[in-house]
């Protein structure tokens, strides 16, 4: 059973990865661009899915980390002859360590406390941002142009596929995940079973910061022109809140299916009506219609079970059949 | 094993447990009765760690534990179950359990973290595989915690509890909802559990049924004080604890 289920399913992943490594190379560069867009997203989604979906704690202070990343990594480049692809790696250790600090201070806090308390900071960061004498204030940063989309493609999916295989092996694999998943869903139970909870939250906290840092370096490169509202404004985290709870909270492929249908659908706004914010009325009713009708979101549809049949989807409700 | 000296913990004004003194020897069964809000739970959330004591100590196999956190006094060996379940209901028997026994690995590094694939560790199953027989719940390995029948929850409870190696275990009603039937069933079970395991054991229950058929020692609390201890009859014709029960009679 496993053999054939597995094989068929190895095949899909296969043909899947090939077509999108050579998406550059068949569709035009607009297209490309929002593909591009599509694994930023899905790589975000994934990030804030570690904490809101497997920690249960909502954090709206997740495109902080994204600004932070994307400023770091600007500065890095203007200043210093450092390339590309290390000064990512430094924008994400520091978003790690500045997780690290947000995490200590606002996991005193519960719940809805919690959500203000990551707000806050994030929107701390923003005027930190505007004030510093280095950043550029509100006239943000400019780094040096790199006209190579097909790059920045490749870039963003390995990036989204990392984040992707992360996930699945920390969270739904290894026995950390199932120590922060005991956490969500009872820390009372999970302390006197010898979980030390605190620790546990603040280590998930760091890794879901990390990523975005990464992410946010890379978008800074890509676009090569930031500004304090556009990498570090409150909606980068509200989206990745709402593209979560779209695909699906708590689940490997609930955020990648949120993500790309939200930035694809997103985009197809843009190109015909032109650069408004009507998405966002069409957004609210959506997540209306979702938290209403869908709570657990569209991976739950029944739509997986007729997907699962020919071999795609997440397996993650029927953990016995890893087993054989 | 576990002595508990002068405790007083007190939430804002109310003395929820006063100048309360138990000692436990290795191997025995102690019973906790007393009315309701007599701060039973209260004591065994200052054992565990859940709260800290305004005043006194706990003293667990020649360590003071009181001011430890929970997890480290889980993992010195004391275990409990909760009065108001709290299972992790969205996963399933068997995961409750293996989060238990995540306790043991305490000195792994994290590369072992990573690279321990929890489903297809074999050791592991045969150890939740014996705790679920034990309880008598294995044919519902793979469902949710939260679709068992009430009675089940409960025994996935000390199941998951076992798991950790406890050396001390503190069972809170743990036969409340059920009925005469299922409580002598449960009888049999913490008995096989504690032969197995060389287990110590607290209970708090209600069901006197159950006290009688286990323990050895009852203490007695009300307003958070002993007001009587010795063997289940002897308690049973304290005055104190009539009155505490039944309250004054008038006179006339």
């Amino acid at each position: 059973m496993f053999s054939r289920y597995g094989t068929l399913k190895n095949a899909m992943c296969g043909l899947g990865l090939v077509a999108l490594l050579l998406l550059p190379f068949i569709i035009p560069t607009f297209w490309l661009r929002i593909f591009t867009g599509v694994s930023l997203w899905v790589g975000l989604a994934l990030s804030w899915n570690m904490i809101g979906g497997y920690m249960g704690y909502i954090s709206f202070g997740h495109g902080a980390f994204f600004g932070v990343g994307a400023y770091a990594t600007a500065l890095v480049m203007a200043h210093t002859p450092i390339p590309f692809g290390i000064a990512i790696l430094i924008s994400g250790t520091l978003t790690y360590l500045f997780a690290r600090m947000v995490g200590y201070l606002t996991f005193r806090l519960n719940g809805t406390y919690f959500a203000i308390g990551t707000w806050a900071f994030a929107e701390m960061m923003r005027q930190v941002v505007l004030l510093l004498p280095f950043t550029g204030g509100s006239y943000g940063m400019r780094l040096p142009p790199v006209v190579n989309e097909g790059f920045f493609y490749y870039v963003m999916l390995a990036l989204a596929v990392a984040v992707l295989i992360f996930s699945y092996f920390i969270f739904e694999k290894s026995s950390f995940g199932l120590k922060v998943k005991s956490v969500r869903e009872e820390e009372t139970a999970a302390q006197t079973l010898g979980i030390d909870v605190e620790k546990v939250k603040n280590q998930v906290f760091a890794l879901s910061g990390l990523f975005p840092g990464v992410i946010g370096g890379a978008y800074a490169y890509w676009i090569t022109y930031i500004h304090p509202d556009s990498v570090l404004g409150p909606l980068i985290a509200d989206q990745m809140v709402v593209m979560v709870l779209l695909g699906g909270i708590g689940t490997v492929f609930g955020p990648v299916i949120g993500a790309s249908l939200m930035y694809i659908g997103n985009r197809i706004i843009w190109v015909t009506w032109g650069d408004s914010s009507s998405y966002l009325v069409i957004l609210g009713l959506a997540i209306c219609f979702i938290i209403r009708f869908l709570p657990e979101g569209l991976i739950k549809l029944p739509i997986r079970e007729s997907l699962r049949r020919i071999g795609v989807g997440a397996r993650q409700a029927i953990p016995n059949e890893e087993v054989r | 094993m576990l002595k508990v000296n002068k405790l007083d913990h007190c939430f804002g004004g109310l003395r929820a447990i006063a100048n309360f003194n138990l000692t436990v020897h290795e191997n025995g069964i102690y019973g906790v009765i007393g009315p309701n809000g007599a701060g039973k739970t209260t004591l065994f959330n200052l054992i565990s760690g859940i709260f800290k004591p305004t005043q006194g100590e706990i003293i667990f196999d020649g360590k003071k534990i009181s001011g430890c956190k929970p997890h480290e006094i889980a993992k010195l060996g004391v275990a409990r179950t909760f009065q108001n379940l709290r299972l992790f209901n969205d996963l399933t028997v068997t995961e409750n359990v293996r989060v238990g026994i995540l306790n043991r690995q305490s000195n792994k590094t994290w590369r072992d973290t990573i690279l321990d694939y929890t489903a297809s560790d074999s050791r592991q199953d045969d150890i939740i595989q014996r705790l679920l027989d034990l309880v008598g719940i294995s044919v519902r390995s793979a469902d949710k915690a939260g679709s068992l029948p009430y009675g089940m929850q409960r025994k996935l409870e000390i199941a998951r509890a076992l798991a950790t190696q406890p050396k001390l275990l503190l069972l809170d009603e743990p036969a409340a909802g059920m009925n005469p039937k299922e409580v002598m069933g449960l009888v049999d079970l913490i008995r096989s559990a504690k032969r197995e395991f060389n287990l110590t054991i607290i209970l708090i229950e209600h069901q006197l049924r159950l006290v009688e058929a286990l323990c050895e020692e009852v203490t007695v609390m009300n307003f958070g004080q002993v007001i009587a201890r010795g063997t289940l009859a002897e308690v049973q014709n304290d005055k104190t604890v009539i009155k505490a029960y039944l309250g004054e009679g008038e006179v006339g």
